[in-house]
């Protein structure tokens, strides 16, 4: 009995270590596929990436492995509205990026229990019908403050997908 | 002494093997029991026939047998340890190697990687092919992953009420304009 335990103990133990090497594995293979079936251009860009990426700090690094497993954490519904918003940055003037860039720079210099309470709010509205959540967005503070321009740019930006 | 007791200590009696007072108890007793003295005939009796009983050397055939079987049972003893764990260490190697023979098998299917247009890994001396695709899930899109906070950001603006902040945004504002 005491030997089948440890036979039973050892084979399972076996499994995990060989489950966290196929895992590895599969991604690596699922990575290759990916490799062969893209293009030249597609390469270059990637090989760009990788180039930027290779002499980025750790930090960096750690940042967008994070992101990644992020992003991959979200519904379906919320990753095509976030690649979507991407596509809309993107699009943007290099003018209207800055000014994106300069709004959301506000966000890092808040306290944290701000940021807590703005996610615990858009956790709230983000269930309303869009153009209730429009009006609302109409009567903040950060609307009355934007431009007539910036307004177009967050509005395509904020309703991506609605 | 009691008849039980009598009875378990005949066979060291017979034997010499008794302290005198203990041999004494046990003749008188014999005297006044009648099964303890019956069960002491009898047992001298199985001496009697045991000391008739000649030593016969048993035939070499028969001698190895008994000798191999006693070997055998000495094996035995061992198995009882070596079986389970041999069979341990076999669904272990048997375990890995169907692992990474499925393993290895997978990686053969595979096609062997395209070969890079040459421009580009000269132009990038220190690019290790197997750490590109090692972290190509991350790379395709890592413009992308870089910017996402920033646009998860975007739907907290409208809900950040930080009038002083919004002070500073005014006053550059009216900067800007008074600039251009």
């Amino acid at each position: 009995m005491k030997w089948s335990i440890l036979i039973l103990l050892m084979f399972s133990f076996v499994l995990l270590q060989g489950d966290y090497a196929v895992a590895d594995d599969t991604r690596m293979s699922r990575n290759k596929v990916l490799w062969e079936s893209m293009s030249a251009e597609e390469k270059k860009r990637v090989i760009q990436n990788y180039c930027e990426w290779k002499s980025s700090t750790p930090e960096r690094k750690e940042r967008i492995r994070r992101n990644y497993r992020e992003f991959h954490g979200l519904s379906l519904e919320d990753q095509q509205r976030l690649k979507e918003r991407y596509r809309q940055y993107r699009s943007l003037e290099p003018a209207g990026r800055d000014r994106v860039k300069r709004r959301l720079d506000r966000i890092d210099s808040l306290p944290a229990d701000s940021r807590v309470q703005a996610q615990k709010r858009y956790a709230r509205d983000r269930e309303m019908p869009a153009h209730e959540r429009m009006q609302h967005l109409k009567q903040s503070r950060f609307w009355k403050n934007l431009s007539e321009e910036e307004k177009e740019i967050f509005q395509k930006l904020i309703f991506t997908g609605n | 002494m009691e008849c039980k007791v009598i009875r378990e200590m005949l066979t060291a009696y017979h034997d010499g093997e008794l302290a005198d007072e203990v041999v004494r108890n046990i003749e008188e007793h014999a005297t006044i029991c009648h099964l303890c003295r019956k069960g002491d005939l009898e047992l001298n009796d199985a001496w009697h026939i045991l000391e008739m009983w000649e030593d016969i050397d048993p035939p070499g055939k028969i001698r190895m047998e008994v000798l191999s079987h006693i070997a055998t049972q000495r094996k035995m003893r061992w198995a009882k340890f070596v079986i389970p764990v041999a069979a341990a260490a076999i669904v272990i190697v048997v375990s890995l190697v169907f692992r990474f023979a499925g393993l290895q098998h997978e990686k053969q299917n595979q096609m062997p990687l395209p070969a890079l247009p040459m421009q580009l890994t000269a132009q990038h001396l220190d690019f290790n092919e197997d750490e590109l695709i090692a972290n190509l899930h991350v790379l395709r899109d890592e413009e992308f992953y870089d910017t996402m906070e920033e646009l998860v950001n975007i739907d907290y603006l409208p809900l950040i009420d930080d009038p002083k902040q919004m002070e500073r945004d005014r006053q550059r504002s009216s900067l800007d304009a008074a600039l251009t």
